[in-house]
């Protein structure tokens, strides 16, 4: 059995952009999302190709812990870290908002972390883990339009990742809080107005690539950093 | 076209729009209803708007012919 890290999604510009930089340092990765053909492809572009597996799941609607649970035990995988980028994005008035809408939005977000979590802080999977990396956002500690029930989703993780932090110790659990990154998702709405965006950030709007950099950081050379939520913002909340 | 122009009576909060309805005589055209229509625009037709497109658009049809679905 190997260790591994697993990945949630992969179909991202930040989870692929992590993934490509983690194979490349040789980790084996679990790499995670709802479309099997297109993690297969991406998952062929990465160095250690073979080494890698696929773990099909869709948040919003698959029981998350039966279905980790037996691909851990099909797969016989060791999970050494979890990284969770999976996440649920929409930006509308608060006043738009159906039920599904913040049902889906906090069971791709939060609900998703927590199962995963729970799965993997039982004592036959624990003793052999040793990374909890969440994802937060920026809209999580600056309010903006449009965000409300996003903001309020990613908010959840930073007091997920401060109690984990405790309870789950000597695991290394830690939030980070993304500000303004040009991805697939974020593309229109940073593009729609991307000179003023860019002008409020002191280092501008950054690229998925400077996520990864800091997440090999994390899971290679960090030995006393837990509890907490880092932010990488270009700076853009330190104004 | 009618589940756009849905849509669209949805984000700014009235029953229905026809489309020579102008934009700016709507009480919740504002900044963040433009943005929520450059989402559902980007999530629902895979269509990239930017703000100086939306402030070409004066009728709702103006926002329809953009997103090629009249």
């Amino acid at each position: 059995m190997s260790n591994y890290i697993l990945l949630t999604g992969c179909s991202s510009s930040i989870g692929k952009s992590v993934a490509k930089k983690l194979s490349e340092e040789g980790f084996n990765l679990i790499l995670s999302g709802r479309r099997e053909e297109e993690l297969k492809s991406f998952s062929q572009s990465l160095n250690n190709s073979s080494t890698h597996k696929i773990w099909v799941c869709d948040f919003k609607t698959e029981n998350i812990k039966e279905s980790l649970e037996s691909f851990i035990k099909n797969q016989e995988v060791i999970i050494e870290s979890f990284i969770h980028i999976g996440g649920l994005f929409t930006l509308k008035p608060l006043r738009l908002f159906k039920k599904e809408d913040i049902n889906d939005i906090f069971q791709v977000n939060v609900f998703s972390a927590i199962e995963i979590s729970s799965l993997l802080s039982k004592k036959k999977y624990k003793s052999n883990l040793k990374n909890i990396i969440f994802f937060s956002s920026i809209s999580s500690i600056r309010g903006k339009s449009g965000y409300s029930v996003y903001a309020a989703a990613k908010a959840s993780l930073s007091g997920l990742t401060k109690n984990l932090a405790i309870e789950l110790k000597p695991v290394k659990v830690v939030n980070l809080v993304l500000g303004a990154i040009m991805t697939e998702k974020t593309k229109s709405i940073l593009n729609s107005n991307y000179e003023d965006i860019n002008k409020h950030i002191p280092l501008g709007i950054g690229e998925p690539e400077e996520i990864g950099e800091f997440v090999s950081y994390l899971l290679q050379k960090s030995n006393w950093i837990t509890g907490q939520d880092i932010i990488i913002d270009g700076g853009g909340s330190a104004l | 076209m009618e589940e756009f122009l849905e849509k669209i009576s949805e984000i700014l909060e009235v029953e229905s729009v026809n489309l020579s309805d102008n934009l700016e005589d709507f009480d919740e055209w504002d900044s963040l209803t433009s943005l929520s229509l450059i989402a559902m625009i980007d999530s629902d037709y895979n269509i990239s708007v930017t703000n100086d497109d939306i402030r070409e658009f004066k009728t709702i049809e103006d926002v329809c012919n953009f997103v090629k679905i009249s």
